[in-house]
């Protein structure tokens, strides 16, 4: 049965403002997952709370839309249960970095085969624009007319820390280049952690398309370490593209020794199992 | 739900997956270090119980409003109809909704699901004398150190356990004040929880309590000393 990019769609009215970011990952994301030939009953989405959490409703699939900062584990839970199912957990750069922080590195770390995006549009917006670690220190933001008190997490120097198997950034205007990256996500037999820099005309009018345009620079897939980390690192330049891949390492499931030559996921393996021999001196 | 030793832990959690994916809730099930650390006789272990699901193959209502307030429930594979679990409030689908109506329905439709629930737990425990003079009513250890003292006492002594802590089935505990026993609420704690629930769900107050808070569990002396009084 062929797919169209149509059946991703949903009859709710986005609630986004215009000219959000929100509009474009979703249309990227759609696309990508219509070229990858996955039907919306094959794949998983996680949610969290924020604007993008909103998102749960415009797009076909299974959703679940959990507590701010909880798209990372409710995705793992998703595809450990069953590897059959797609799995893209979409978070907020707040939640990711708040609530979620010790979600994102532990998810990192144990490479579950998920891919994760992360909407940074540089603060709460849903509750109308208070600071996330990403927002610019100085700048003046709900609660903090003063401008904001402590420094930022540079989320592509993080996650480059913590020896990841994929880092890619995209930008949300550009909806090309983003509907590649999420496709080599998805792809990608490992935890893949997309950075989607995100316009927020409402709350982040200084991160606006001439601001991103005259900064980002787009470079082909990467899988040296040290060029990786001169890349987010660069003060002047924003790089998109796959920023870091390395394919060796392997996802969390492939590593389970008790797992090795099983055919059948763990979702239909639900039974009575006898403990006898755990009690048996 | 509360644990009390070996066997009940063994059961009691496998109660605890069947209500969690039957009602499609979550489940506590509360375990003391009293329990977890201590060693326990047993010749056999119960039978396993059945596992029980809750699923349906396929459907078009994952949140569809029903009388016993259960909803159909299908695991999200290929080919079967797509839906949303919203942590916000929704409608039958799971798209969030906003609507008076909607909302109310839906949030009756969970308190008819915890009705249900409530009809279908069993009734606590009772222990000890038929004709009681003093009954302790607890959770969770307690029951442990108390069924240890009634051999030890000529006092006619009863203990009411509950397994099932909400929702509460308190008829048992207001059956025994009507006939004019005396009732003690024991408690290893000092806020007294379990009393405030009971209060709470049967409004009824048990001035009558045993706590102990010092870091340790009860011992039988603590019952034996009680009893004294």
């Amino acid at each position: 049965m062929k797919i169209d990019i149509t059946d991703y769609n949903t009859n709710v009215t986005p609630t986004w403002c215009p000219g959000c970011g929100n509009f474009n990952i979703h249309l990227a994301l759609k696309k990508a997952l219509v070229e990858l030939k996955k039907s919306p009953s094959e794949v998983v989405f996680s949610f969290d709370i924020g604007c993008n959490g909103n998102g749960g409703d415009k797009i076909d699939g299974f959703r679940v839309k959990g507590l701010h900062g909880r798209a990372i584990p409710l995705a793992v839970g998703a595809h450990l249960a069953n590897r059959k199912m797609s799995v893209i957990a979409s978070i907020g750069d707040g939640g990711c970095l708040h609530e979620g922080i010790d979600h994102l590195i532990h998810a990192v770390r144990s490479n579950y085969d998920i891919t994760l995006l992360i909407h940074n549009n540089q603060n709460f917006a849903l509750t109308t624009g208070q600071i996330t670690s990403t927002t610019i220190e100085g700048k003046e933001m709900y609660a903090f007319p003063k401008g904001k008190t402590e420094g930022n997490i540079n989320i592509g120097e993080l996650v480059l820390s913590l020896e990841p198997s994929f880092y890619a950034r995209g930008y949300s205007g550009d909806i090309v280049q983003l509907t590649e990256i999420i496709k080599q996500g998805v792809k990608h037999k490992g935890f893949s952690v997309i950075e989607i820099m995100q316009l927020c005309p409402t709350y982040n009018k200084e991160s606006n398309h001439e601001f991103f345009n005259g900064r980002i620079s787009k470079i082909e897939k990467n899988s040296d370490i040290k060029k990786a980390r001169s890349y987010v690192s660069n003060k002047n330049k924003l790089y998109t593209g796959i920023i870091y891949c390395n394919s060796k390492i392997k996802d969390y499931y492939s590593k389970l020794e008790n797992r090795k030559g099983k055919k059948t996921e763990l979702v239909n393996e639900v039974r009575n199992y006898s403990i006898k021999n755990i009690l048996a001196d | 739900m509360s644990v009390s030793d070996a066997t009940d832990a063994y059961e009691l959690i496998q109660d605890a997956f069947n209500i969690a994916e039957e009602y499609q809730i979550s489940v506590t099930l509360l375990t003391e270090k009293q329990i977890s650390e201590s060693l326990f006789n047993i010749k056999t272990l119960p039978q396993p119980k059945k596992i029980k699901r809750g699923l349906v193959k396929n459907g078009q209502k994952r949140y569809e409003i029903t009388s016993n307030g259960i909803s159909p429930r299908w695991i999200p594979q290929k080919g079967k109809k797509t839906y949303l679990s919203n942590s916000d409030e929704h409608d039958e689908y799971g798209i969030s909704t906003e609507d008076e109506k909607e909302i109310v329905e839906m949030s009756e439709k969970r308190r008819r699901k915890m009705d249900t629930l409530k009809k279908k737990l069993p009734q606590p425990k009772y222990y000890g004398d038929e004709k009681p003079t003093l009954v302790f009513v607890g959770m969770g250890s307690t029951k442990n150190v108390v069924l240890d003292a009634m051999p030890l006492t000529k006092k006619r002594l009863g203990y009411l356990h509950y397994q099932y802590i909400y929702p509460l089935k308190f008829e048992k505990i207001l059956e025994l004040n009507k006939q004019g026993v005396k009732i003690v609420l024991i408690e290893n704690n000092q806020e007294g929880g379990f009393g405030k629930l009971i209060k709470e769900e049967a409004d009824f107050y048990i001035p009558n309590t045993l706590r102990k808070y010092d870091g340790r569990p009860f011992f039988v002396d603590d019952i034996l000393e009680y009893i004294k009084k």
